[in-house]
């Protein structure tokens, strides 16, 4: 019988890498899990996270009614943590989708034109990547006033150049392979070049820097309301819940613990999915 | 007026006293090495160490307008009068007697001899003109060696200071001035020593000199404030060797510090902390009622809240009650009244707003918003006098919910906070905000008039919400130039009524002075307008 040979394609391949990886696996599962808990949070969360029970303030875990103890102001921790992943996926995942999008369109266009157009936008990008991060999230929340839109916003804007150098890099390389010659020859016009050629060409580094960066994003996002400039009360979001509890960690440690190990583990899993998916996707790796 | 940071500190200052408190306490006659008294074991010595809730920003008492700096400078000074231990009644200072002449005018003062500053120099007369004209002549020339937020406040009503011999001054107001003699016990009425003043500068704020039981030693900014005993006191040396003030920002961190022992002394304890802090052996815990107040004030100037119901409406949907005993806990008292329950003229024969969410449903009905509205509530993050600002505002954000009142909470840093409140009604853009004062010198005028009075609409005081009753305003007009205390007491009783009913604020609590301290520390008083008096404590 003769040996079929069976293609598979590139995506194919990496997949069956990723499927390989025990800690991309479990990373994966994890923010499966967690996605789905943010999703169903209105049906999963045992209370109204804003509803307040001064009489029951500081409860510990395990408290009939209070499956994760009460907060400081008597809400139920364990609503609050599930639609305080809500707020955070939401602006983790919505953080990165705009810098992305911007980071992407800015870093085609620097990489693929040249000249001119790329020395402007570089610097520009330079001037953004001078401040060290968080600080200029700061400074623009500071500026547009405290709020999580604005936070989701300003460590979007914070988090451009990242892509913008990714995607310029990629296309440097590129626009100079016959496969793009070609296409210039036969005139097709630059915009079907950029995203029929160009664009998918620079996937894989974009899809694990994007999932590592998921999780640098929620960090960022739970530090700005940690410092009371993201969520406002009284919203339930991980960062603020870290910060409100941490005024009661020597009585109520829970309160800031819970939390904490909530973005630590989205962030771990996150994490081990890029890493996995950085060697999955890797062409050097491929035999 | 209290300068902004007064809300805080206003309580501050009012310090008056000159630290000394202890005359009457018969001082050990020498430095006796350790002889023990056959009563107590007064013992000479030790180092008093104070975990401070934020740095001070000067030593000069006369440009105080915070309560740190009025804490840590307190020592270095006497004042003219002084409040009692534990009251806010006026005894003698540095002025061992005074007379009132009739048409309540002219004070006369009959100063102390034989007091001498820490740098040598006496204290006289021309010392006590010296230092209020200072602060109140823009022609006097050392009237630029600082900024005196709190000049106006203390002295606007003086007219001219006169020496007329040595040890006899004679201060002439303007109008008649009910709480004049407080305020020959607050903070600017600490006397500082002219040549000090002369050789320094603007740097006497960093090298003050007083006649207090305390001297000043060094500041070393962001780390502490020392001062050490003044052997020659008049009133006899203080027992203790050295007064440290140590700025500790965060209150965990004060509270870890005092129990690793680097601090022995500290001020805002976290409210749950407390039963345990009671517990413990090694601290003893003191309290004292304050001259404090914490609330909620309306924009009467926009609607719905220029609509008495609506006003009345969410005092009767918040659960104070809940608020007091459930987040606060110990460190405060529900409050009824603007007026703190110590302050003389106090009455709770008010109109009362008891939880009573059905009653507010039915108010806010009546006043057209059957289904609610929306509004912004203002809170700061954190400041002196505001407790747990944002804990308190969320819960009072759910509680307004419940009735339809749907609150968007908006928190901002407190010196932007104190910009953003303190403002001209033209540029008001609040509709709800947090705001707290401590008073100064123990009058109702203190409280009533400077914060609710139609006069005081900033900038000329602090009615921040634009809160305006005729009748009320007359009132207070009058108890303003009345002398005699049981008619005052009549008059503000008449307001206290009449402002209540109008609920210009969601009144919440008046907060309990209370300072944690080592065991070993004895003798130690609080006072309600805030500062320490260290000159008669000692240490075992």
């Amino acid at each position: 019988m003769g040996g079929a040979v069976i293609a598979r394609s590139p995506t194919q391949e990496a997949l069956q890498r990723l499927r390989r990886d025990r800690m991309a696996v479990a990373g994966a599962m994890l923010l499966f899990c967690a996605a789905l808990v943010s999703v169903l949070a209105p049906v999963l969360a045992p209370q109204d996270p804003t509803q307040t029970n001064l009489a029951q303030r500081l409860a510990p875990i395990g408290t009939p009614g209070y499956p994760l103890g009460s907060d400081e102001l008597g809400r139920d921790i364990l609503s609050r943590l599930i639609w305080g992943g809500r707020v955070s996926l939401l602006v983790g995942f919505g953080a990165v989708i705009v810098a992305m999008g911007f980071g992407v369109i800015v870093g085609l266009m620097a990489g693929y034109f040249g000249g001119w157009l790329d020395s402007v936008i570089m610097r520009l990008i330079d001037v953004l990547m001078a401040f060290p991060a968080i600080l200029l999230a700061i400074a623009i929340v500071a500026s547009l006033g405290p709020g999580l839109r604005n936070a989701m916003l300003a460590i979007s804007i914070v988090g451009i150049p990242y892509y913008a150098r990714i995607i310029r890099g990629s296309v440097l390389s590129l626009r100079e392979l016959e496969f793009i010659q070609a296409a210039r020859i036969i005139g097709a016009p630059d915009l079907r070049i950029l995203t029929r050629h160009v664009l998918p060409n620079c996937l894989s580094p974009l899809i694990v820097a994007a999932t590592l960066d998921v999780g640098w994003m929620i960090m960022a996002a739970a530090g700005l309301s940690f410092l009371g400039l993201g969520a406002q009360p009284p919203t339930a979001e991980w960062g603020v819940m870290l910060s409100a509890g941490r005024q009661f960690i020597r009585i109520a440690p829970h309160l800031s613990v819970l939390p904490g190990a909530a973005i630590l583990l989205v962030v771990l899993a996150l994490n081990f999915l890029g890493d996995g998916l950085r060697d999955a996707l890797d062409p050097r790796l491929r035999q | 007026m209290l300068k902004r940071t007064c809300f805080l500190s206003g309580l501050v200052v009012v310090a008056l006293v000159l630290l000394a408190c202890a005359a009457p306490v018969a001082p050990p006659a020498a430095p006796a090495p350790a002889q023990p008294t056959p009563t107590a074991a007064v013992s000479e010595g030790g180092t008093i160490i104070v975990g401070l809730q934020a740095e001070p920003t000067t030593l000069d008492s006369q440009q105080i307008s915070d309560y740190n700096s009025h804490r840590a400078a307190y020592g270095i000074y006497d004042h003219l009068l002084r409040f009692k231990d534990e009251s806010t009644e006026v005894e003698p200072g540095l002025a061992e007697s005074w007379e009132i002449s009739s048409d309540g005018l002219v004070y006369t003062l009959h100063l102390r001899q034989g007091v001498k500053f820490h740098d040598g120099t006496d204290f006289n007369a021309e010392a006590v003109k010296f230092n209020l004209e200072r602060q109140i002549d823009p022609n006097h020339p050392y009237h630029d060696t600082g900024e005196f937020p709190y000049a106006e406040f203390t002295w606007g009503m003086v007219k001219q200071v006169d020496v007329v011999d040595d040890y006899t001054v004679q201060i002439t107001l303007k109008e008649r001035f009910a709480p004049f003699l407080n305020h020959l016990a607050m903070h600017p009425a600490a006397m500082a020593s002219p040549t000090a003043i002369q050789q320094y500068g603007r740097d006497f704020s960093i090298h003050p000199v007083g006649t207090g039981p305390f001297k000043f030693v060094s500041w070393t900014p962001g780390v502490e404030v020392v001062l050490e005993k003044n052997p020659d006191y008049w009133r006899g040396a203080p027992k203790i060797d050295r007064v440290i003030y140590r700025p500790i920002i965060e209150d965990q961190a004060r509270l870890t510090e005092l129990e690793a022992g680097g601090v022995n002394f500290i001020v805002n304890i976290p409210p749950d902390e407390l039963a345990r802090l009671k517990q413990d052996p090694r601290f003893t815990v003191v309290e004292q009622p304050g001259m404090h107040t914490w609330w909620l004030a309306f924009n009467h100037l926009k609607a719905p809240f220029n609509d008495k119901r609506v006003r009345q409406a969410m005092n009767y949907a918040v659960n104070k009650q809940a608020i007091v005993d459930n987040i606060l806990k110990d460190t405060g008292i529900l409050a009824i009244n603007p007026l703190p329950p110590v302050v003389w003229s106090y009455t709770d024969e008010v109109t009362r707003f008891d939880y009573n969410p059905e009653k507010a449903r039915q108010l806010l009905a009546e006043a057209g918003y059957p289904d609610g509205f929306s509004c912004t509530l203002w809170v700061p993050e954190s400041g002196s006098g505001m407790q747990q600002p944002v804990l308190m505002s969320t819960a009072i954000q759910a509680d307004l919910k419940a009735v339809g009142v749907d609150c968007k909470i908006e928190i901002f840093e407190w010196g932007i906070y104190l910009d953003k409140v303190i403002v001209p009604p033209e540029e008001a853009e609040y509709d709800l905000f947090a705001m707290s004062w401590i008073g100064d010198n123990g009058d109702p005028d203190n409280h009533l008039y400077i914060l609710l009075s139609g006069d005081q609409w900033p900038p000329h005081g602090y009615n921040m919400g634009f809160y305006k009753n005729e009748e009320a305003d007359a009132l207070m007009r009058e108890a303003r130039v009345t002398l005699d205390r049981a008619k005052r007491t009549e008059l503000y009783t008449k307001v206290q009524k009449l402002i209540v009913d109008d609920a210009p604020w969601i009144i919440i609590d008046h907060e309990t002075q209370i300072v944690v301290m080592d065991r070993k520390i004895k003798g130690f008083k609080l006072h309600p307008t805030g500062p320490f008096r260290f000159e008669n404590v000692w240490m075992e």
